[in-house]
């Protein structure tokens, strides 16, 4: 199936904003007794990986998988944002993990892990939308 | 700094649009805008491909001479 730039875009806002809708209750009924702000952060970030998701599948997915993908420059921008978010996530873990242990601080490691996914997804989407208008 | 390249003139002179060139090389449209905009150097590959569907040579499409700068 063959869909316009814009179509594929407005078709990524809509499997981001279902899949938030629909994991964002799933994550909130985990917790007993969750409140507005659980529900809120929650969405807070689902949200994010959600449009990154369908970003990934609807968007950049097509483009990437051609016969020529290797020459189009949606690659290399994935490539370069890539690279980027790479050092981030690294440099960012290292920091926490420094902070956490000489802190003696004991952090869950599913909401942790689930933060540094998140907050790698969104890295990685800010710096493509920041090369793709260079 | 990308090569400067005659990618939009070669293409208008035949009629084409974005769409049509870039259908024909396999690419996105955004890489032909890219490279007529000279904010992406093509593969070589993608190169080869180019100068063959306007029928001429790479250094026909790329304007390399003493003066660019290939850093």
């Amino acid at each position: 199936m063959t869909m316009s730039n814009p179509t594929r875009w407005l078709a990524a806002a809509g499997l981001g904003l279902a899949l938030t809708a629909t994991l964002t209750p799933l994550a909130a009924m985990s917790r007993p007794n969750a409140t507005v702000t659980d529900v809120m952060t929650a969405a807070a970030i689902i949200g994010p990986v959600g449009f990154a998701a369908g970003w990934l599948v609807l968007v950049a997915g097509p483009v990437l998988t051609r016969s020529h993908a290797e020459g189009n420059v949606e690659r290399t921008w994935l490539e370069r944002a890539l690279a980027g978010t790479a050092v981030d996530v690294l440099g960012g873990t290292a920091v926490a993990a420094l902070v956490l242990t000489t802190n003696d601080i004991h952090a869950p490691a599913g909401p942790a892990l689930t933060m540094v996914l998140a907050a790698g997804l969104a890295d990685l989407g800010l710096r493509y939308l920041l090369l793709r208008q260079s | 700094m990308p090569i400067p390249n005659r990618l939009s003139e070669l293409r208008q002179a035949r009629g084409w649009t974005q769409r049509e060139l870039a259908e024909q090389l396999g690419v996105s449209r955004q890489t032909v805008i890219s490279i007529e905009r000279h904010r992406f150097d093509p593969s070589l590959p993608l190169a080869f491909r180019l100068a063959k569907v306007f029928g001429c040579r790479i250094e026909d499409v790329f304007q390399v001479d003493d003066s660019t700068d290939l850093s």
